[in-house]
């Protein structure tokens, strides 16, 4: 296995205050990893770096070659709740708009949008918060891009829609696409990852293979809260 | 207290449908990627427990044709014992706590079983 994704000492500052300290980590390709810590430390602002959107103190490297927030590129994406699709349009006007840099695959579209419910020919202002969310997450792992970044995808996502969404992000992976995941809703994903980094405090506190969490808590939320309580 | 990995968990649930014949013996056992896709876990997980009944051969892998639920007898009642037997490592790692003695322990289950 390969490393699609190499993070090397990646900092933030916000004025004075340090918000990421010397990130580094490695992603292997093929993998569906939870990116975890508490409200603002920093994961929305990792993703945007790694997404290749933001200025970056520090090196990231995807499939290789490395991140310049000056050149867009197509082997990376982000799905965010504030990077909003043109909800002038449908998501079948919204898909070929994308097949002007991406590789579509129109199937896929097809397909996750008969399971979510999601009309392919109704303009996207038309859309509850939830299904935009979908929307974009489909038009998102339709594409050929091989790093996909999915920051809090599943908060404005009904439950019943989103063993859907898992079942997506699954399909995704046995296509061959690495997802990076950060939820609050982590032990509803708990089951699709292969592993869990945890940022507190600037750094990365832990960096552990699920099955390591599994031998020692019954959950994640609780391996957490052992994990601080050991504090 | 020692939990559970996913995959075992994964593949007792595959050998309770066994027993409940809602997964009947002799027959294909759907693919890894389905597998995963309906029960919603990484295919790597999905992919440990298949392996782990193999190596107790209770699907059994041929060759171009997928993996196949054992129609052997006797492996499928080994199924029984392999439940009972991660029932009772559980039981023990849950008491292994509680200082009482083996006879008292014993008795209550015994006591238990009777008023079943």
């Amino acid at each position: 296995m390969k490393n699609i994704l190499e993070v090397k000492a990646v900092n933030q500052k916000i004025q004075d205050d340090i918000i990421l300290d010397k990130i580094t980590f490695n992603v292997e390709d093929n993998s569906i990893i939870g990116l975890f810590g508490p409200n603002g430390v920093g994961k929305s602002t990792l993703l945007r770096k790694i997404a290749n959107c933001e200025i970056t103190d520090g090196d990231i490297y995807i499939n290789g070659i490395a991140n310049d927030f000056t050149k867009f590129r197509t082997d990376v994406m982000l799905v965010t709740s504030d990077i909003d699709i043109p909800r002038s349009l449908t998501l079948n006007q919204y898909c070929s708009l994308l097949e002007l840099s991406f590789d579509v695959d129109k199937a896929f579209v097809k397909e996750y949008a008969q399971k979510l419910d999601i009309n392919l020919n109704k303009r996207i202002s038309t859309f509850s918060k939830g299904n935009r969310e979908m929307a974009q997450l489909i038009a998102c792992f339709a594409t050929h891009s091989n790093l996909i970044l999915l920051d809090e995808p599943l908060s404005a996502i009904d439950i019943y829609k989103r063993d859907t969404v898992l079942e997506m992000i699954i399909d995704s992976k046995l296509n061959g696409k690495t997802i990076i995941i950060t939820t609050h809703l982590i032990d509803d994903i708990a089951d699709i990852l292969d592993r869990v980094i945890y940022i507190h405090d600037t750094k990365i506190d832990f960096d552990l293979d699920i099955e390591a969490i599994q031998i020692e808590s019954s959950s994640i939320a609780d391996y957490l809260k052992n994990h601080f309580r050991g504090e | 207290m020692k939990k559970k990995l996913l995959y075992i968990t994964l593949a007792e649930s595959l050998m309770q449908d066994i027993l409940s014949g809602s997964l009947e013996a002799g027959s294909k056992v759907l693919s890894v990627r389905d597998m995963a896709m309906q029960s919603k876990v990484n295919p790597k997980t999905v992919q440990k427990a298949f392996e782990y009944l193999e190596a107790r051969e209770i699907f059994e892998s041929r060759h171009g044709e997928g993996r196949f639920v054992t129609s052997d007898a006797q492996k499928l009642q080994s199924i029984k014992a392999l439940l009972i037997e991660e029932e009772i490592d559980n039981f023990i790692s849950v008491i292994a706590n509680i200082d009482i003695p083996k006879e008292e322990i014993l008795k209550l289950l015994a006591n238990k079983l009777e008023d079943k």
